[in-house]
């Protein structure tokens, strides 16, 4: 039971209040650091009871633990306990990486003022960082006493549900810190990200979406959609795949990972079109990239997989990106071995000129992927190529 | 007619914690400041020679207001009680529930009264809301033949800055929301419906509001006007205690309705038309849905209403409001016929 609502905190009772403080006077009037800090001591100095200029003072110090400290110290010794200070001086600590002493500070500025929701939200991030699960869920519990309406407790509650497997409460919780504040795009995320660890991947493509058209960072999301994609790979989930896939290509077009991914899995599910379709796509967005490798081992496994007319796809786009001759020459192999001539029809110019050239024996070059002249059976680049 | 209710002693606990509490001491002194710096300015033989001590005054306030605020619930309970059963034997709840046609759901009733509402609808699950434990006392007992009920009613005086000293639920969460849960709330701000609602990660399909309107003597508020410090709310809760509730009703119905729900809403009222009392629900609806962009309103009835009066129902004065927009009780005050008029409105 909380004797006082916390509607009763006024600007100068919080830590995100002096901030704007400080904004307002620095920014409105113009005034240097080292003048204002002047101001702040003759403050300090005309009414030392008052804890709002040592907390001025310590908050823009606070990366300087030393200083302030020393401030909050002064402060304390002058007007008592006081919540604003102990926050501060636990900022000044968890700057510096002291944890522990951190906790110790925030813990207190709770215990004198219980309405300090700032506070209430730092030692919950803190404690559920430090995986300290059930004193950091007491905390966002106090939070919700004090008001539902704010969605960092939810939020934080959802956090420490997921990280200890409580997935339906988290999900309940990460809905509620959405009906608090609909527009933040990154509840949305982690809504997407637990429905899809209980495999509702309809309903979470549905969050991610409407995080991105809140304005999230579209690349990040699309990646973090993908996370789960190992998961439906290994249970052959393809139609769920392709899906998600999907999404992420609309969110992060050209994305080679992804246009790989829907290759792929249209593959598993046996639609052609669509998997020549992305296909094209990943050879268009791979040549912004170095990726000639990858191209080549795809035709090659195209080429075993006797799916020749998408290896000779390959080879073209590789011959294109390139302009190394070896793969026209491998081409109009395939070409040839399909029987289809409008493959080569856009090169026939140069296979001619090719042909006419009588090659000098030293100047005998194989194609990369030919059988070596050596006749070892290997290809040419994994046997005398590779030299 | 009541069983005991722990809640007296709760208050008086409470009001004594928070009246010692000194950040509300100072808080106080703060809003003294234009008492004390009036009594500066007066002559000096003039100025009152005792101490102004707000928060001994309101100590002494609060002992004396709240066994009188707890007797005025019971009083209140009880009238609505008789009031509603009656109500409920002339078939007003069934017809309302006959226009609703309300669907299967989870149905939050706000302003639950004694369950009467409840009692005539068949919607799957249901959480009545109340700020009178009385009230909710007696719901549960109407509603247990219907299944199962469970009842929060624990609450304690807070203090907010805006609003003065109010009843505060104790905050529940942990709610399982099978058959009836009855909730003390303060309607206001519904943080309690919301805590329960949210932990479940859902929001009702449909809300209702019924039988509201009029102006009562019999608020539960009634003590906390007396010792209110929030002069905002006081004004417009002596001036327009219906029309407010019913505003921050709506305007609040978004934090517990889903998108597309259902708000079934009847209110008590008479309204006139150059000096004949006319029967005007299509246009108070069209009124109603400009007044509030969130709500459509889909369909609207009204029905012949009994004279309360006599029953220490509503008493509906005559009023004039001015250019000013200050109202006038007409002098030749009498018992108005009213109407319930109904809402069948959707939540966009």
């Amino acid at each position: 039971m909380l004797p006082l609502e916390y509607t009763m905190v006024r600007e100068d009772e919080t830590v995100f209040g002096i901030a704007k403080m400080i904004e307002r006077d620095i920014a409105a009037q113009g005034i240097p650091l080292a003048k204002y800090f002047e101001m702040l001591e003759s403050e300090i100095a005309r009414n030392p009871l008052n804890p709002v200029p040592y907390a001025k003072k310590s908050f823009l110090l606070q990366r300087s633990t030393y200083q302030a400290v020393e401030v909050v110290e002064r402060g304390l010794k002058a007007v008592g306990d006081n919540h604003l200070l102990y926050h501060c001086r636990g900022m000044a600590y968890e700057h510096a990486g002291q944890r522990s002493r951190a906790l110790e500070d925030f813990k207190r500025a709770v215990e004198i003022y219980p309405i300090a929701t700032e506070t209430i939200v730092t030692l919950g991030t803190l404690l559920t960082r430090d995986k300290r699960y059930d004193e950091a869920m007491s905390y966002w519990d106090r939070l919700i006493e004090l008001s539902p309406e704010i969605f960092m407790a939810w939020n934080g509650k959802a956090k420490i549900e997921y990280e200890t497997g409580d997935l339906p409460r988290a999900i309940n919780h990460q809905t509620a810190a959405i009906f608090c504040n609909p527009d933040i795009p990154a509840l949305h995320e982690n809504l997407g990200q637990l429905l899809f660890a209980v495999d509702r991947f309809a309903d979470g493509l549905r969050e991610y979406e409407t995080a991105a058209n809140l304005g999230g960072e579209k690349r990040k999301i699309a990646s973090e959609m993908k996370v789960v994609t190992k998961k439906l790979l290994l249970k052959k989930r393809y139609w769920e795949l392709a899906q998600i896939y999907e999404k992420a290509n609309e969110l992060d077009p050209g994305n080679v990972d992804t246009l790989m991914g829907l290759a792929g899995v249209y593959g598993g599910l046996g639609e052609t079109d669509k998997e020549i379709h992305y296909l094209d796509e990943l050879y268009s967005a791979s040549e912004k990239t170095d990726i000639v490798p990858l191209l080549e081992l795809t035709a090659t496994a195209l080429g075993n997989a006797e799916r020749l007319r998408e290896a000779a796809h390959v080879t073209e786009r590789l011959y294109r990106m390139t302009n190394d001759k070896s793969y026209l020459i491998n081409l109009a192999q395939m070409a040839m071995a399909l029987d289809d001539r409008s493959l080569i029809e856009p090169y026939m110019a140069e296979i001619s000129s090719l042909m006419s050239q009588k090659p000098r024996e030293s100047e005998f070059k194989a194609g990369r992927n030919d059988p070596c002249p050596c006749g070892s059976g290997q290809k040419f680049k994994k046997c005398h190529g590779s030299a | 007619m009541f069983n005991p209710e722990p809640n007296l002693a709760e208050w008086q606990e409470s009001a004594r914690e928070l009246l010692n509490n000194p950040r509300l001491t100072r808080y106080l002194e703060h809003l003294d400041r234009g008492v004390k710096e009036y009594r500066a300015s007066l002559p000096e033989g003039e100025r009152p020679a005792e101490f102004y001590d707000h928060r001994a005054n309101l100590l002494k306030f609060a002992e004396a207001a709240l066994p009188i605020q707890d007797e005025s619930m019971r009083g209140y309970a009880g009238h609505w009680a008789a009031l509603s059963a009656h109500h409920d034997q002339t078939g007003v709840y069934k017809r309302c529930v006959d226009f609703f046609q309300h669907d299967q759901g989870l149905l939050v009733d706000l302003g639950c009264g004694t369950g009467r509402f409840l009692a005539a609808t068949n919607t799957g699950s249901a959480i009545g809301v109340d700020i009178n434990h009385y009230c909710l006392q007696a719901a549960e007992t109407l509603l247990a033949g219907k299944g199962p009920v469970q009842r929060y009613s624990r609450s304690y005086i807070s203090f907010d800055p805006e609003r003065g000293f109010i009843l505060k639920p104790y905050p529940v969460m942990n709610v399982k929301l099978d058959g009836t849960t009855l909730l003390l709330d303060d309607i206001q701000t519904l943080h309690n419906t919301m805590r329960v609602l949210y932990n479940q990660g859902r929001k009702a399909d449909m809300v209702s509001f019924t039988l509201s309107g009029g102006y009562t003597n019999n608020s539960p508020l009634q003590f906390i006007d007396a010792i209110n410090l929030g002069d905002k709310f006081r004004e417009e809760k002596l001036v327009k205690h219906g029309e407010v509730i019913r505003d921050t009703v709506i305007s609040k119905l978004g934090k517990i309705c889903k998108s597309g729900g259902r708000f079934f809403f009847a209110y008590r009222m008479a309204v006139s038309e150059n000096e004949v009392f006319v029967d005007g629900h299509e246009k108070i609806g069209q009124e109603m849905a400009k007044l509030h962009p969130n709500i459509d309103v889909v369909r609207t009835s009204s029905l012949a209403m009994e004279d309360e009066n006599g029953m220490h129902g509503i008493g509906l004065d005559r009023r004039r409001i001015e250019k000013d927009g200050t109202i006038t009780i007409l002098p030749d005050s009498a018992v108005l016929p009213y109407r319930l008029y109904l809402f069948d409105m959707r939540l966009r």
